[in-house]
């Protein structure tokens, strides 16, 4: 198989149309694409995924946003497009996907597929690239430092985020074996073999319930042991990437950035207390301002009634019965003295004002009730300034008041208390947002947390799938011998006898189906092993070997003996390059095995070569790694296969050059943006534009073929 | 001379210990299985099941145990 070209309408920043024709020369296998950072190499490659799949690689963000901007600006109900050119066994397949501005919205889109010219269906793209290849065809370059090939040595983890099982599985067709066996698993509870109800042999009858309860609970275990490799594998990938973001930042400045903001958090809060205090208080102050106001009309009416009654003005309190009784015996009621003409005079004065006692009474009990109010509003005066003196406090330049400070003087150091506490408020939440805009990277606990989150799902479900094949075993064994009994009782019936029959036939061929699937798997894994050594030593001219176990995780050995090396970074990355190369190799030699239906002859003995391959798109192969190690890689991956398609930037650009021969197409994805400045890449002795400023233009890039 | 592989050999093996009723079901699935590889096969599980009590039927009638 060989992509022939690939066009691009509207597709993200890639405004217009844009072309890329791959080299398909075997002795010029690379096509080298220079993009620089942000001008959309992992567009180009979920081009590639989106157009052959309608799915994305994982990380690929903004799934609902294809249709560039630019053109959307022009045609509000323009659409993005993409047309793929590949051939296969000499025929040429045309596979084109469009989206308009209303499907990417709900994540729909049109596909169509041609056929030397004819229409086709969409699954004859899949039979020749199948979905399991994706991750594997397509390669992103977050994968490199996040995808999981090689044994941990201090766990026993059941797959690798790669699968490259399932991958063998179907390009072997071995995806029909396994369809077999789940279905002759299903059939057994279909209704034709089920045990009918209200059997007359009550012991027939409870063998069959039996059977039944043990099969429906072995078919629901391999079920869960067919589906959870996949469910594993996603959470190794989603665990490891969540590590890698969590690893980036350094948990003691982690924790320094938390506690600064915690602290920033606090003084807003104390901020907002402050004016709640200080408002508060205020309002306290109104309900006493009449006591201000009345305080000095009160303090002046008690004085008045103490002057009156010093002056003689406030009537006697004298009872008019004392004076009557006194004039009657003409002697003093009181002290029994006789009364003189004086005297007489003196009690009829008395008694015109007795008459005004109640008067003084009221007088009296008016003073008194004066005098308890000014004490009872003298108490909720000092309460409030003892809260002013402490809400002063709080602020630095307020002065608390004096012990004896009125109402005037208090409400004016509360207002001044409650412009402060705004002013502090305001700066509090500035100072807050401003660390926000500062340290916009910054995590928060969240990011480990989520890491190890993630961890632990993936722990409980190897746990899971541990604990299913530990009992598997047992509920084979529990099947098994409820259909002995079940046949053993069902011997006078004949229908029952039918129907026993019938799943021991079922079974036999679930046997054999289930054989093969593992057999694909077992003997695959043998050609995997071989291919990805010759792969791995095209690459790193080091002796090593790598053993592949059951699970496909790879273990790197020194070669002929037992002992273990520990891969480093650069090793790492040249481990998946093999890894991806290895499979690429094998992918069209299965084809063909699956063509001829030679899966049990051919698999287990297939030879690779590098002349025969799957293309593959990787990008960014070589970012992570040193100078050394890049210019082997560079050196070595016009070795992997026949045809290799690398988006890379231009910062390693001459030393590309200097592999120039293996290279068969150049293009640069030329960035025009507003965070761009004018920059120029070399390329066969010219300057050819890498990216350009532009006042107005967000971003916006263009393929331009420069060899 | 071609040598036989491990895996053949290993299904060959299984083959010939499977009653000539089983490798007819087993032909009926895999042919089944094929044509319906990317469709709907939700209608297999209930054929394979009459096939196999049609067969199991057909013996018990004629006699030969299966």
């Amino acid at each position: 198989m060989k992509f022939i070209s690939i066009s691009l309408r509207n597709w993200r920043s890639f405004h217009g149309e844009n072309q890329l024709e791959f080299s398909v020369d075997p002795e010029r296998p690379v096509t080298l694409i220079l993009g620089s950072n942000g001008s959309g190499k992992t567009a180009l490659l979920n081009a590639f995924t989106w157009v052959i799949f309608g799915e994305f690689t994982e990380g690929f963000a903004r799934h609902n946003d294809l249709i560039n901007h630019d053109a959307l600006d022009l045609d509000p109900g323009d659409s993005a497009e993409i047309e793929l050119v590949l051939t296969d066994s000499g025929k040429t397949y045309k596979v084109h996907r469009r989206v308009s501005p209303a499907q990417q919205a709900n994540g729909t889109n049109d596909v169509s597929v041609t056929l030397d010219g004819a229409i086709n269906v969409e699954e004859a793209i899949h039979q020749l690239i199948p979905r399991a290849l994706k991750e594997l065809f397509f390669f992103p370059a977050e994968s490199f430092s996040s995808a999981k090939v090689l044994q941990d040595p201090d766990k026993q983890a059941l797959s690798s985020s790669l699968r490259i099982d399932a991958a063998i599985r179907t390009l072997l067709a071995g995806d029909v074996y396994d369809n077999a066996a789940s279905d002759l698993r299903a059939s057994v509870k279909s209704a034709a073999l089920k045990t009918p109800k209200g059997l007359s042999n009550a012991a027939v009858a409870a063998a069959g319930a039996d059977y039944d309860q043990a099969q429906a609970e072995l078919v629901e275990a391999q079920e869960q042991l067919t589906s959870i490799p996949d469910q594993i594998a996603h959470a190794e990938a989603e665990a490891a990437q969540a590590e890698q973001v969590a690893s980036r930042y350094d948990p003691d400045s982690i924790q320094a950035f938390n506690k600064a903001l915690e602290q920033k958090k606090n003084e807003v809060l104390n901020a907002q207390k402050n004016v709640e205090a200080a408002n508060e208080l205020y309002v306290q102050l109104a309900r006493q301002a009449h006591s201000h106001f009345g305080g000095k009309a009160i303090h002046a009416a008690i004085k008045r009634l103490d002057a009156a009654e010093e002056s003689g003005m406030i009537p006697p309190r004298i009872d008019s019965k004392v004076l009557d009784h006194t004039l009657s015996q003409e002697k003093c009621a009181l002290c029994g003295e006789e009364l003189t003409p004086e005297g007489t005079h003196r009690v009829l004065e008395l008694k015109k004002h007795v008459a005004d006692s109640t008067t003084a009474v009221r007088g009296m009990e008016a003073r008194t009730q004066l005098k308890n109010y000014l004490k009872t509003s003298g108490s909720s005066l000092d309460q409030i300034r003892t809260d002013t003196t402490a809400l002063a406090a709080r602020f630095e330049d307020v002065p608390a008041p004096a012990g004896d400070a009125d109402l005037a003087y208090l409400r004016a150091t509360v207002k001044e208390c409650i412009t402060l506490a705004h002013r502090m408020k305001d700066r509090t939440e500035s100072s807050l947002e401003l660390f926000w805009s500062d340290a916009p990277e910054q995590p928060t606990q969240n990011v480990v947390k989520i890491a190890i989150a993630k961890r632990e799902f993936l722990n409980q479900l190897e746990n899971r799938h541990a604990t299913l094949q530990a009992n598997l075993g047992g509920l084979k064994h529990t099947k098994n011998a409820a259909f002995k009994i079940l046949d053993a009782k069902s011997r006078d019936s004949k229908e029952s006898t039918d129907r026993i029959n019938a799943i021991r036939l079922i079974e036999e061929a679930r046997e054999f189906f289930e054989a093969a699937s593992n057999g694909l798997t077992e003997y695959g894994r043998e050609d995997f092993e071989r291919a990805i050594n010759e792969t791995y030593r095209d690459l790193v001219r080091k002796p090593y070997e790598l053993r592949v176990d059951s699970s496909f995780k790879l273990e790197l050995v020194a070669e002929g003996t037992e002992r273990r090396i520990a891969a480093s970074q650069a090793e790492n990355v040249l481990l998946l390059i093999a890894f991806l190369g290895a499979i690429a190799r094998l992918a069209p030699k299965y084809q063909q095995i699956r063509q001829e239906r030679a899966q049990f002859r051919k698999v287990g003995a297939v030879e690779t070569s590098s002349s025969e391959g799957f293309p593959v798109v990787i990008d960014a192969p070589t970012s992570a790694l040193d100078e050394e190690y890049e210019l082997e890689v560079i050196k070595a991956l016009p070795e992997l296969l026949p045809q290799i398609i690398i988006p890379v930037s231009a910062k390693s650009v001459d030393k590309w050059e200097a592999n120039q021969e293996r290279i068969g197409r150049v293009f640069v994805m030329e960035l025009t943006s507003k965070g761009q400045r004018d920059r120029f890449t070399r390329w066969g002795g010219k300057d050819h534009v890498y990216s350009l400023s532009h006042d107005t233009i967000m971003t916006r890039t263009r393929i331009v073929p420069i060899a | 001379m071609d040598t036989i592989s491990g895996f053949e050999q290993r299904m060959e093996e299984l083959g010939a210990n499977l009653t000539p009723e089983a490798k007819d079901l087993i032909k009926m699935v895999l042919k089944s299985e094929l044509v319906s590889r990317f469709s709907d096969r939700s209608q297999l599980p209930a054929s394979f099941a009459e096939k196999a009590l049609r067969v199991a039927k057909e013996n018990s009638t004629s006699g030969d145990p299966l």
